[in-house]
């Protein structure tokens, strides 16, 4: 009887096989597109609230500005975040199981089992390793490592699900190890990241596995229903590529008595000006914005001018450029087949790469305009006596 | 002998059952990948995936990698249900003769 014990031994080898390979197919692409949203408006929120200084506005000119401490910060930060997560994972799961139910299968199995392991151990990881970046200070690594531990939690769930969470993976991972790098631009990485990358993938797998497909099995002439991606990506693109990295000083040093030292330190408080978010600027304590004032600023220095509109035309193209990868990856999103798939990824890393190197440049360019404006506007050190 | 009559026939031959199983387990495997796991030759291997594809227990897909083709093949639902089935009257074949 010995044989038939080992062909029983082989069935159940089988069935084990089968059982641990079989995916979690329930995952409902449309709650990776919300999620990208959530994470899109907590991005807005952070901007909102530390970078256009709404607040400041009204502050600076009566002299009572405080500016943002660490603390505000940090705390701000946590609490957007863990909002955003909180509500992506319930809109994920209310979505999953009633995708699983749809098509009648159970959503709390093996499969799925494995895949919340799979996902949880980098999650956890990468939590507790940002946790310590807090808690060393080092606010600014915090951003990107949270999107590096999530791309490879993204990478190794893959086995257990839909293979396109492999690429997302990936291009967490990218965008995560370029935003190590270029650490002024941490909320924009963090949006795309978390934003954009997702509303991306999510439409890709509901357009692959839940739209309706006709009786040949075939999608109806591979277009998306209704027609476009979210319009608000190119606005959205447009705005976070024109954010300034600077900061609003509010440090008031006293005059000291020496003449020389008091004349200056009078003539650069009231003559010189520095950029805030594009288009205005502070000086005097005041906050001007526009275009024409700014110019205006800029006719004391002929070098600053030339420069900043050069600035301007480099932003531009870094602007065109990642607007073209955009418009890439709708057109391969409307295709909706496999290969395109691949020379989107290359062609999305390689235009973002790109863009982001040419803003880079226009900053540095500004700023360097900022800098000559400035001090061309010495020729009023006499003036102020 | 019931059991006999829920015996698949698509299963007779040993290498369309060596394939569901192969096919089964994994994602999808391409034609040269199934070709050396089961030491088959090209023709023998396309008319046994022809017939299986023909009862709609696989499915295909055709890419090209530059110039060079690619097919890959994966079991479709109906396929999996089958082969499980396939497999519950084995083990009721071997039970009965335990």
């Amino acid at each position: 009887m010995k044989p038939n014990q080992d062909s029983l031994h082989t069935l159940n080898e089988i069935r084990d096989l089968m059982e641990r390979s079989s995916k979690f197919l329930s995952l409902s692409g449309l709650s990776g597109v919300f999620a990208g949203i959530f994470a899109l408006i907590g991005a807005g929120a952070a901007y909102i609230r530390f970078k256009t200084d709404w607040l400041a506005d009204i502050l600076v000119p009566l002299g009572t500005y405080r500016g943002h401490s660490r603390q505000d910060v940090i705390e701000f930060l946590f609490v957007d975040g863990i909002c955003v997560l909180v509500a992506s994972l319930a809109v994920g799961i209310i979505l999953t199981v009633r995708r699983g139910r749809k098509k009648g299968l159970t959503v709390w199995n093996g499969s799925s089992k494995r895949l919340l392991i799979a996902m949880l151990i980098p999650l956890a990881t990468g939590g507790i390793f940002a946790l310590a970046m807090l808690h060393y200070g080092f606010i600014w690594l915090v951003f990107p490592v949270t999107l590096l531990f999530y791309g490879l939690a993204l990478v190794n769930a893959s086995r257990f699900t839909y293979p396109e969470v492999f690429y997302m993976g990936i291009s967490e991972i990218g965008i995560g190890c370029v935003a190590l790098f270029l650490t002024g631009y941490s909320l924009i990485f963090w949006a795309i990241g978390f934003g954009l990358l997702h509303i991306f993938y999510g439409l890709t797998m509901y357009n692959r596995y839940e739209r309706e497909k006709l009786p040949g099995g075939e999608l109806p002439g591979g277009q998306l229903p209704g027609g476009q991606l979210p319009g608000g990506k190119s606005g959205i693109a447009v705005v976070l590529l024109l954010l300034v990295t600077g900061s609003v000083c509010s440090a008031q040093g006293r005059v000291p008595s020496d003449s020389t030292a008091s004349r200056a330190r009078k003539w650069y408080n009231k003559e010189t000006i520095y950029l805030r978010n594009g288009n205005s600027f502070v000086k005097n304590n005041v906050v001007y914005t526009g275009q024409k004032a700014l110019r205006n600023e800029f006719m004391v220095s002929p070098e600053g001018l030339g420069l900043y509109l050069k600035s301007r035309r480099t932003r531009s193209i870094g602007l065109v450029i990642s607007l073209a990868g955009s418009a890439g990856s709708v057109i391969s999103l409307l295709t909706g087949n496999r290969d395109n798939l691949k020379t989107f990824f290359w062609v999305s890393v390689g235009t973002g790469l790109v863009g982001s190197g040419f803003t880079m440049a226009a900053n540095n360019q500004r700023d360097q305009a900022v800098w000559l404006r400035n001090r061309d506007a010495m020729l009023f050190l006499e003036a102020n006596q | 002998m019931e059991w006999l009559e829920k015996f698949n026939k698509v299963f007779e031959s040993k290498i369309r059952l060596g394939l569901m199983s192969v096919l089964v387990v994994n994602d999808s495997l391409s034609f040269n990948e199934l070709k050396e796991l089961l030491q088959l030759t090209d023709g023998n291997l396309a008319s046994h995936l022809k017939a299986l594809e023909e009862i709609k227990y696989i499915e295909f897909q055709k890419q090209f990698n530059g110039r060079k083709p690619l097919t890959t093949y994966k079991a479709t639902d109906d396929g999996h249900k089958a082969f499980t089935e396939h497999l519950q009257v084995l083990e009721n074949m071997i039970k009965q003769n335990l």
